[in-house]
């Protein structure tokens, strides 16, 4: 980016999906993406290189059966496009000149998150048979969009 | 600081007067030393409306020059050490406040270490309690109540603070305020353990950050108040590898815990957002707040971040009028109540943080409140910018000035504000396998790094199975 650019609020991610399977995790992380001459710190014992560190920003993650509803959890149809809609806590950070905005998605974060077996299943009862690969597909386009809605704070805002 | 053991990582890190590095009077504990030379300690059974007595300290200052106010904190980690000769090291916000004359008082709540009854974690508020009906709420008037009446040299105002569990605690407290709360700041509050705070986000189950925690805080010892917990031995230092070994969730409980955590095992059993977690879900109640209301949270607080926002909001909506306010700094989980706050994995802020919250934020609200201090302005967002490394101060939270605006996610890994020209059925896609999950960290631990929020994301960046 040529200027500073602020995020200060909540964010949403609005993604539309599809499976080939019938159950499913997102996880969507925002990534600052240092310049390339990011200065290392000094001393720098962890021999940590600064230039084009992703710096998580914030992740969350969202359990695709509860998309319509968080009582009553539904499967996916498998290869039929789903909206997925979730609030991510608030952010308040500015991306500097020099840096990128980079959003990261994947359906596991583990052992963070335990692992969903991406079959439509009481996941506390599932058997290791439940657990089975699947292709996660994210739409771009037309009505079928994904974003990550921000909050942008101009710059100058008192 | 951290409760249990410092050895433990473990979920609630809180600093109650922190556990003692050795015998506190000992003349080597120089702060212990000190609080006991300032302070005269005391220890209360407070009888509650149903007759069940609560442990509580109570710690008053040696000068009676004047009344001083309290401050009250209740919590499920013990209040170690035990006995009105041993004196704590207080440390953090404790001792920001020891040195500026409050009266301290710190009570084990229903259930836990010295207080009678039972336990139940996040104990749903009862909205239609009968005159011997308790909840946290009734226990915490009930305590506030005795307290003005009985602690000797209180001037009849009282204020309320903890992290985490004891957040929660502190914003149960807040409700229907007894007329002598004046101030309370709940800090890293636990809201609703199904929607964002510890145990899920979005009804996904956090597994690595409370599998310990619920292992040691189930361990009933023969003589709690003196043994300590022991953590849940591993055999191995690689968490992502046990995790994966252990298999189906299920197998937590019957293969590892075995039943030692029957809350776990009950945990597992509430797959949805069914009743059960709709009864604790504390934001419909935060109604009748009367008192001055600082909520504190920490960006990168990876146990309760959902919890602090939440309870702002819905303290904000549903009680026009009071002084409620929010404070969020670059902190991990209680990172402000302690330490310098000047870094946290890689990231250097370049200021002490937290020091700087204790000294010119928290205590200067609790001084107005409770003391009169007029030295104080009320700030509604008093919040760290990251990136730039600054405190900034607005009058509304979100700032009035943000303009909403959608990211889209383009061809070839690009992210634009404007409108993809892609047709409808343009897509990435990727394969995901459960048996090869995509790690969140590379720190190899069986607990959890408290820096992962801000951890470097190139490794995953380079996995097949994540988009860029």
């Amino acid at each position: 980016m040529e200027e500073d650019l602020t995020f200060a609020g909540p964010l949403k991610a609005s993604l539309h999906v599809s499976t080939t399977g019938t159950d499913a995790d997102w996880v969507v992380k925002l990534v600052d993406v240092y310049a390339g001459d990011f200065p290392d710190p000094n001393p720098n014992p962890a021999h940590v290189a600064m230039g084009g560190y992703q710096q998580l920003v914030r992740g969350d993650v969202f359990r695709g059966k509860f998309r319509n509803s968080f009582e009553r959890p539904e499967p996916f149809e498998p290869g039929k496009v789903a909206k997925i809609e979730f609030g991510i806590p608030d952010i308040f950070h500015t991306f500097r000149r020099g840096h990128r905005v980079m959003v990261q998605v994947q359906s596991s974060w583990f052992p963070l998150v335990d692992r969903n077996p991406q079959t439509f299943v009481n996941i506390p009862t599932a058997k290791p048979e439940d657990f089975r690969k699947a292709t996660h597909r994210v739409y771009r386009g037309g009505n079928a969009a994904s974003s990550l809605l921000v909050q942008v704070l101009p710059a100058g805002a008192k | 600081m951290i409760l249990l053991r410092p050895a433990i990582p473990c979920l609630f890190v809180i600093l109650s007067l922190a556990a003692p590095r050795a015998p506190a009077a000992e003349a080597t504990d120089t702060n212990a030393v000190w609080l006991a030379e300032h302070y005269t300690k005391y220890e209360h059974r407070i009888p509650m409306r149903d007759g069940v007595r609560l442990f509580t300290r109570v710690y008053v200052p040696k000068d009676d020059s004047q009344a001083w106010p309290m401050v009250l904190t209740r919590t499920p980690y013990a209040l170690k050490p035990y006995g009105t000769e041993n004196y704590n090291d207080p440390a953090g916000s404790f001792r920001t406040l020891a040195t500026n004359q409050f009266i301290l008082v710190t009570q084990d709540v229903r259930g836990r270490y010295g207080s009678e009854g039972e336990y139940m974690h996040v104990r749903p508020f009862n909205p239609n309690k009968g005159p011997k009906d308790t909840d946290e709420n009734s226990d915490t008037f009930d305590t506030i109540d005795w307290l003005v009446k009985n602690v000797p040299n209180n001037n009849g105002n009282a204020g309320m603070f903890g992290i985490s569990y004891p957040g929660f605690y502190t914003a149960m407290g807040m409700i229907d305020s007894h007329p002598a709360l004046k101030a309370a700041s709940p800090q890293a509050p636990i809201s609703d353990w199904f929607m964002g705070d510890d145990l899920h986000h979005n009804g996904a189950f956090f597994l690595s950050q409370n599998f310990n925690f619920f292992y040691v805080f189930a361990q009933r010892a023969e003589d709690p108040l003196h043994e300590e917990s022991k953590p849940f031995n591993f055999k191995t230092p690689d968490g992502y590898d046990f995790f994966l070994r252990m298999g189906p969730l299920g197998n937590s409980d019957t293969l590892l815990l075995k039943g030692r955590s029957p809350e776990w095992k009950e945990f597992l059993g509430h797959p949805t957002y069914d009743a059960f977690w709709q009864a604790r879900n504390i934001r419909p109640h935060l109604k009748n707040v009367r008192c001055a209301v600082m909520t504190v949270g920490g960006w990168y607080d990876a146990e309760d971040l959902f919890g602090p926002l939440e309870i702002y909001r819905a303290t904000e909506r549903m009680n026009p009028g009071i002084t409620n306010v929010l404070v969020m700094g670059p902190w991990a989980h209680g990172g402000w109540g302690r330490g310098d706050g000047d870094k946290l994995g890689d990231l250097n802020f370049r200021a002490r943080t937290s020091e700087f919250y204790r000294e010119k934020i928290e205590l200067p609200f609790f001084r107005h409140f409770l003391k009169g201090d007029t030295n104080y302005i009320p700030t509604e967002a008093h919040v760290f910018e990251t990136g730039t490394h600054q405190w900034r101060r607005f009058d509304a939270w979100p700032p009035r000035q943000v303009v909403p605006r959608a990211l889209y996610f383009h061809a070839s890994g690009r992210l634009g504000f404007d409108v993809p020209g892609d047709g409808q059925d343009a897509f990435d896609e990727y394969v995901s396998d459960p048996a090869r999950p995509v790690p969140y960290t590379l720190e190899v631990t069986t607990s959890y790094p408290r820096s992962y929020p801000v951890h470097d994301q190139r490794s995953a960046a380079s996995r097949p199975d994540v988009l860029v």
